[in-house]
């Protein structure tokens, strides 16, 4: 008993530290920002890394899940004689859900591991060390560019996740189970507002700085030669995706209420 | 070698205290190294040199003591005010260091453009001159990861020295080379020296570069100094285990000539 308490409390001081850590980050890459240690060519080189390299996983995972969910949503709701309610329900669900989680997800996956694997194996092959020898700090050189780049960029490529799902699921539903095209579209016209294409950008913008502060932290903080890489990199995966399905509900029950989800009713 | 009398120390460190956990690395350090000589901190694995070398350029931060560099003490510098002293002192790690995602000429450049160096005439110029003093001219393009260690190790010197530091600090520069790269390191840092006026602190526990680059040799054991004076001093100094040591790696005491 007592030892679980202990390992309780152990675990508790950890995660309290590694939070402390993160913070900290966080407060210096705003402090570089506020100042303008910001290195626009390298802000770039990020912007194309992540933004315009994770399209292609973004879009697919978009689309695909688009269209099961309106397979889903279609297959129920047509039994009821709802089969209009599936445009709303699935671009409500893109664009206030799906959409910025998938794409946190699988930007966490794809460039959170790499921006980890590459820092780690930076700070065990004293590269990080060689930078700050040449007075060059490692938060402005390598986290900020990341961190102005992923702030451009998850807003977009949730704006693509939910555009491409959208529209595979008007290929599916409309044009492979013949639900009345303006069914689909004149429904999800009336129940999508700016607000709910407003909350997944917002969401898709935190869980961007999520990524980007959690797995630098994990890389800058890494030891023990290819082994420490491995075990940050797959930390920083792991705790990445965490945090984004985590702060998903706050987020959700925060932003419903600066823009409020309606009721649906059909004409 | 030591005819050339120190006058005032470039680095003075006193009461040098370092713990990494429950793990005293450093227990009290004391000595000084003086302008235009080469220091030759020697020791065993685990014996604090990295972590003493860690401290001379504000890498690492002491628990306890003092790190004064041309006078300042850099132990309560901010990291940005570091910035300025790690100008002074250049550092060569062990593994090279260099950035895989650069050629060795972008590498080498790196310090120029961080200095505000940005005419590309002049800095083609300084980093061909660089690689030319480490024997690595017509080397700009390649990347890292397609050198030999050897010259993995002789482009990290050619970025140390580009923006012409007043001190050299150098971890392990023979470790994991044949002895015929390790003797090339050697005359290297020597002709650095020489060339430079440079002040030279190397971390080693190859005796063949003690002898052949010392002006002065610390010798560290369990985080104290056991041992500080010339290399002739080190020969007679009747401590046993230092004794021991330099039986064992060079299979004789360090001769006096230390060439």
């Amino acid at each position: 008993m007592k030892r679980l308490a202990e390992r309780t409390g152990e675990a508790i001081l950890e995660f309290l530290t590694w939070f402390g850590q993160v913070t900290r980050l966080a407060g210096e890459v705003v402090g570089s920002i506020v100042v303008g240690r910001v290195r626009p060519r390298l802000v770039l080189v990020q912007i194309v890394a992540i933004g315009f390299g994770s399209q292609l996983v973004v879009v697919i995972a978009g689309g695909f899940t688009g269209a099961v969910f309106a397979a889903q949503a279609y297959f129920k709701f047509s039994e009821l004689g709802l089969g209009s309610a599936t445009g709303p329900v699935v671009s409500l669900a893109m664009c206030r859900e799906l959409g910025p989680v998938l794409a946190g997800l699988m930007v966490a996956g794809r460039v959170g591991a790499a921006m980890t694997a590459e820092i780690s194996t930076m700070r065990v092959s004293e590269q990080i060390d060689a930078l700050r020898s040449m007075g060059v700090d490692p938060v402005d050189y390598l986290v900020v560019p990341r961190a102005v780049a992923i702030v451009v960029s998850m807003p977009i490529l949730v704006g693509e996740a939910i555009a491409v799902g959208i529209l595979a699921a008007d290929v599916l539903t409309v044009r492979g189970f013949g639900l009345p095209e303006a069914w689909f579209w004149n429904q999800l016209e009336a129940h999508t507002g700016v607000g709910d294409v407003a909350v997944g950008l917002i969401k898709g913008l935190v869980f961007g700085v999520l990524i980007v502060l959690i797995a630098c932290r994990q890389g800058l903080t890494a030891e023990g030669g290819a082994v420490g890489v491995g075990r940050a990199t797959t930390r920083a995966v792991v705790y990445a995706s965490l945090a984004i399905l985590i702060s998903n509900l706050f987020l959700t029950l925060l932003l419903n209420y600066w823009f409020p989800l309606d009721a649906l009713t059909f004409q | 070698m030591s005819e050339n009398a120190p006058t005032s120390p470039f680095i003075s460190v006193s009461g040098l205290r370092k713990s990494f956990g429950a793990h005293e690395v450093l227990k009290g350090l004391d000595f000084q190294i003086a302008e235009g000589e080469t220091t030759v901190v020697l020791g065993g694995s685990g014996a604090g040199k990295s972590v003493l070398l860690k401290h001379l350029n504000g890498l690492l931060h002491p628990d306890r003591g003092s790190v004064e560099v041309e006078g300042v003490d850099i132990a309560s510098l901010s990291e940005r005010a570091l910035g300025d002293v790690r100008r002074r002192i250049g550092i060569v790690f062990q593994g090279g260091a260099l950035f895989d995602s650069m050629t060795v000429g972008e590498n080498v450049a790196f310090p120029l453009i961080e200095a505000g160096l940005r005419n590309v005439d002049s800095l083609r110029v300084k980093v061909s001159q660089a690689l030319e003093t480490v024997g690595l001219s017509g080397e700009e393009e390649k990347l890292p990861a397609s050198l030999s260690g050897g010259m993995r190790k002789r482009a990290a010197l050619a970025r140390a020295i580009v923006a012409r530091p007043k001190c050299l600090l150098y971890d392990e520069p023979t470790a994991e080379l044949d002895p015929l790269l390790a003797r090339t390191i050697i005359r290297l840092i020597r002709r650095l020296k020489e060339e430079f006026s440079l002040t030279s602190v190397v971390v080693t526990h190859d005796l063949e570069a003690m002898r052949a680059v010392a002006d002065r040799v610390l010798f560290l054991k369990d985080g104290k100094v056991r041992f500080a004076g010339t290399p002739a001093e080190l020969k007679d100094c009747g401590d046993p285990f230092v004794f021991e040591f330099l039986d064992a790696g060079g299979g004789r005491p360090p001769s006096e000539s230390g060439r």
